[in-house]
């Protein structure tokens, strides 16, 4: 009775743990949230033929255009307007620094967010004798009891010109000797230290550009960039670290000065840049939680010199952007630089959970959307659920890759999402190349709410997790003496896409689920697919606005959403028991891998450990993630993610864990996997989230073989 | 055979304690040093009391010869939940030598339950008394 005792305690405190702070993790990630979209009340209401728009005084002169499916593009002074010529003429492929062989550039490894390292020094043969190479603790975590926010750190680490660059939580940069961990500079931008739009302080790391023949002795050849979330976007010397002055203003430019419409807040900028051909591709985060009207989804391209504007992407038609807004970019991009094209994560629109503020077809809100790099023009979109009313942000860069099929060669995107399909489409045109089909879905209940009566569905390659609920957890059940049934049989479930009511909707996933903003990885050589992914259910609560009398708006850790002015606030909550236990059945936590030449799921298996109050659960239970995979030529699959503070690596083949390692805190990010000197590292930032774990850190882990 | 039974039995309280006292560094160990993945967490704060208690309730047995019998059953019976308790925390916080330690102590205290010098002297007791 005693061991039962401590293991129930053991139980529930560690699914609690886990799945308690979901609702926070779901706003976190989703960090959805406007921003600053110039349209301002004039170019909303101006016809969209490319008439030239005044702006305010502070604001350049733009020319406003259609961009296509009711998008339109401003371009700046630095940009090429839809139809002109490239003001870039003679730059098609890729950037030649960006393509090494032993760096990891970008905050996916390379522009087609494969995740991918050629290197192959570490094999699955000797990766059991990884040892830690050095560690190195920026000093900026906060663990919230002081004044600073707690700490959040997601960032990858960029090993690029002989230099391993972090950015931080607290929006410092840090240079680091790759192979020793010896400091070489640090860029302090005194940001401010305040939860502007997120309840954290949160950074997931820094953006590299380079010229393409960089002149000795010339500084700002070579920039680091860091955003912060009070949208100030800082460019400094990649060498020295000082401030670029050519760079806006002596190496600062203010992207909150486009937010012009419904700016609640600032365009919060947590996830760096992506750079192609001299450009900046920005998006942004805020909080989609708190209003109706909420500033509107906007992509910036901006000179990566000077940090002019060139063009300014809106997602949302003119015509809407009173009454909603977001369907922003918070998540990273990715590129096909030989095709020249931009690949955006488009999240939902804004409020997340009730629609009748915006019955329009927003074709490009929850969409995977492909813009012409040069112009902002869209390419081609295809919209992953219709009319969002569940918060499924599109929410990670799709992964770029040519696949073998049927004898041919085809260019294909992996997109990952929240409701737990993966979709294969051909990135040229957007078509898909493993079947999608318009599936009858269940309608809404709530007045003034039109659901969509269809939305796409994908059978193959298998969804990252069931398409049905997976039944009361006999253990929770019994803790609860029959609680979870009794909830389950109060909640409206009739699968998934079931809309939010009034008396309560079991999301299976949620907004929490699937796969998240790591996004998977991809051997590109091989075909092979993987992805880590949330097993998670929530309940889905509209409240009417007389009965929604919450004291405080707190939205992001209550699980309580004001929504604005629509009639309904949002309660969102984890489906646990009295004792914070899941009261679904596990894994919460898997990792799998996918052949994309068939389509077919080669093996799918629990990952990590739920940890609380310092016990492990069982393995096959697995572990919420934060974070993504990273993959090696050698076949490993590297990746930290899970709430038990460790680090591993995997066999591709199998999924089998071959090495693991426990760090500070749950490492929330995706590796950089580099060869310096000839030798092959692996570095994990370790931040910790405390959605995960209340266990905070700044510590940066480099392994590698023994001499 | 009774001086033998006393002397195994004082071997296995004794075993018992030491094995306790063990328990009781590595928990402490597990409890405070920094970057083993359960330092400073309840969990580990858990087993520390929880050794605690077991070398209290070993030293309790190992010098309790002349307690009520009930005491001493009760005693072992307590002992005997936090050898389990315990070793069933350690086991979910993955630290193999404190489980190690915990699996001594419990072998310990089947050599104390097995040749059980209290049951000899009790019964001499009673004997004497014509019981």
């Amino acid at each position: 009775m005693m061991i039962r005792s401590k293991f129930v305690l053991a139980l529930s405190t560690a699914l609690s743990l886990s799945l308690a702070g979901m609702p926070v993790l779901a706003q976190n990630q989703d960090g959805a949230a406007g921003a600053g979209n110039a349209p301002a009340a004039s170019s909303s209401d101006a016809p969209n033929t490319g008439a030239v728009e005044n702006g305010p005084e502070s604001v350049p002169r733009t020319t406003i255009s259609p961009a296509g499916q009711g998008a339109t593009v401003e371009t700046g002074p630095a940009g090429t307007a839809p139809g002109e010529a490239s003001k870039a003429p003679g730059k098609s492929g890729p950037d030649a620094w960006m393509e090494t062989t032993d760096t990891w550039a970008t905050f996916n490894g390379d522009l087609r967010a494969q995740k991918y390292s050629p290197a192959d020094q570490i094999t699955p043969e000797n990766v059991g004798k990884l040892k830690k190479a050095w560690e190195y603790h920026t000093g900026d975590v906060s663990d919230g009891s002081g004044d600073i926010p707690t700490s959040v750190w997601s960032a990858t680490p960029l090993f690029v010109n002989d230099t391993l660059y972090l950015g931080t939580p607290f929006y410092r940069i840090i240079a680091l000797e790759p192979d020793t961990g010896e400091e070489k500079w640090v860029y302090d931008p005194d940001a401010v230290l305040e939860a502007l739009t997120q309840p954290a302080m949160k950074n997931r790391g820094v953006a590299y550009w380079q010229a393409d023949e960089p002149a000795e002795g010339e500084a700002c050849q070579k920039i680091v960039y860091i955003g912060t979330m009070d949208a100030k976007l800082h460019g400094v010397d990649a060498d020295t670290g000082k401030p670029c002055a050519s760079f806006g203003d002596n190496g600062v430019v203010d992207v909150n000065q486009w937010n012009t419409v419904n700016a609640a807040w600032p365009l919060s900028l947590l996830q760096p840049p992506t750079v192609y051909h001299d450009t900046l591709f920005v998006g942004w985060a805020g909080k989609d939680w708190t209003d109706s009207a909420a500033p509107p989804g906007t992509v910036f391209a901006l000179d990566a010199q000077s940090g002019e504007l060139k063009w300014m992407f809106h997602a949302l038609p003119n015509d809407v952007i009173e009454r909603t807004g977001t369907a922003n970019v918070w998540a990273s991009m990715s590129i096909d630089p030989e095709r020249g094209l931009l690949y955006i994560p488009v999240s939902s629109p804004s409020p997340n959970y009730y629609g009748g503020n915006r019955k329009e077809k927003l074709p490009l809100a929850t969409s995977v959307t492909a813009l012409d790099t040069d112009t902002g023009e869209v390419v081609w979109s295809r919209q992953l659920v219709h009319h969002d009313i569940w918060d499924y942000d599109t929410v990670a860069p799709p992964t770029l890759v040519d696949i073998q099929k049927d004898g041919e060669t085809v260019p294909a995107l992996v997109q990952n999402s929240k409701q737990g399909f993966l979709y294969v489409l051909n990135r040229e045109t957007g078509e898909p190349i493993y079947p999608i089909e318009e599936r009858d879905v269940p309608a809404s209940d709530i007045e003034g709410e039109q659901a969509s009566p269809t939305q796409p569905w994908v059978d193959t390659p298998a969804p990252v997790l069931p398409n049905e609920f997976p039944g009361i957890s006999q253990i929770a059940d019994a803790v609860a003496f029959g609680g979870c049934t009794d909830r389950f049989e109060e909640l409206r479930y009739e699968g998934k896409f079931t809309p939010p009511s009034t008396q309560g909707t079991l999301a299976f996933p949620p907004t929490t689920g699937g796969g998240q903003w790591g996004g998977g990885a991809v051997d590109p050589t091989s075909g092979i697919y993987v992805i880590n992914a949330n097993h998670v259910a929530q309940i889905y609560t509209l409240i009417p606005r007389e009965d929604y009398q919450q004291k405080s708006q707190e939205g992001e850790t209550s699980g309580y959403y004001k929504q604005g002015e629509v009639p309904y606030g949002f309660k969102l909550e984890t489906f646990l028991n009295w004792a914070g236990m899941p009261c679904w059945k596990p894994p919460y936590g898997t990792i799998a891998a996918y052949d994309l030449k068939t389509g077919d799921r080669l093996w799918n298996k629990p990952f990590g450990q739920v940890q609380k109050h310092g016990f492990y659960m069982p393995k096959s239970w697995g572990s919420v993630t934060i974070g993504a995979p990273v993959i090696t030529k050698s076949g490993l699959i590297f990746i930290g993610a899970s709430m038990d503070s460790r680090v591993r690596a995997l066999d591709m083949r199998t999924g089998d864990v071959l090495w693991r390692d426990l760090v500070d805190a749950p490492a929330v990010s995706m590796p950089a996997v580099y060869t310096y000197k000839g030798k092959q590292y692996v570095t994990f930032a370790v931040g910790g989230n405390t959605i995960l774990l209340p266990k905070v850190s700044d510590q940066v882990v480099t392994y590698a073989l023994p001499e | 055979m009774a001086s033998q039974s006393r002397r195994a039995g004082a071997f296995g309280a004794w075993l018992l304690c030491l094995a306790a006292l063990v328990a009781v560094v590595l928990a402490a160990l597990a409890a405070f040093s920094a970057g083993n993945g359960i330092a400073f967490t309840p969990g580990s704060y858990l087993v520390l009391v929880t050794t605690g208690l077991l070398l209290l309730g070993g030293l309790i047995l190992a010098f309790g010869h002349h307690l009520p019998r009930w005491v001493v059953v009760v005693m072992a019976i307590l002992v005997l939940l936090d050898i389990l308790g315990t070793g069933f925390a350690a086991w979910l916080l993955e630290t193999n030598i404190l489980l190690a330690a915990v699996a001594v102590a419990g072998f310990a205290w089947l050599i104390y339950i097995v040749i059980d010098p209290a049951r000899d002297s009790r019964s001499a007791i009673a004997a004497g008394k014509g019981a």
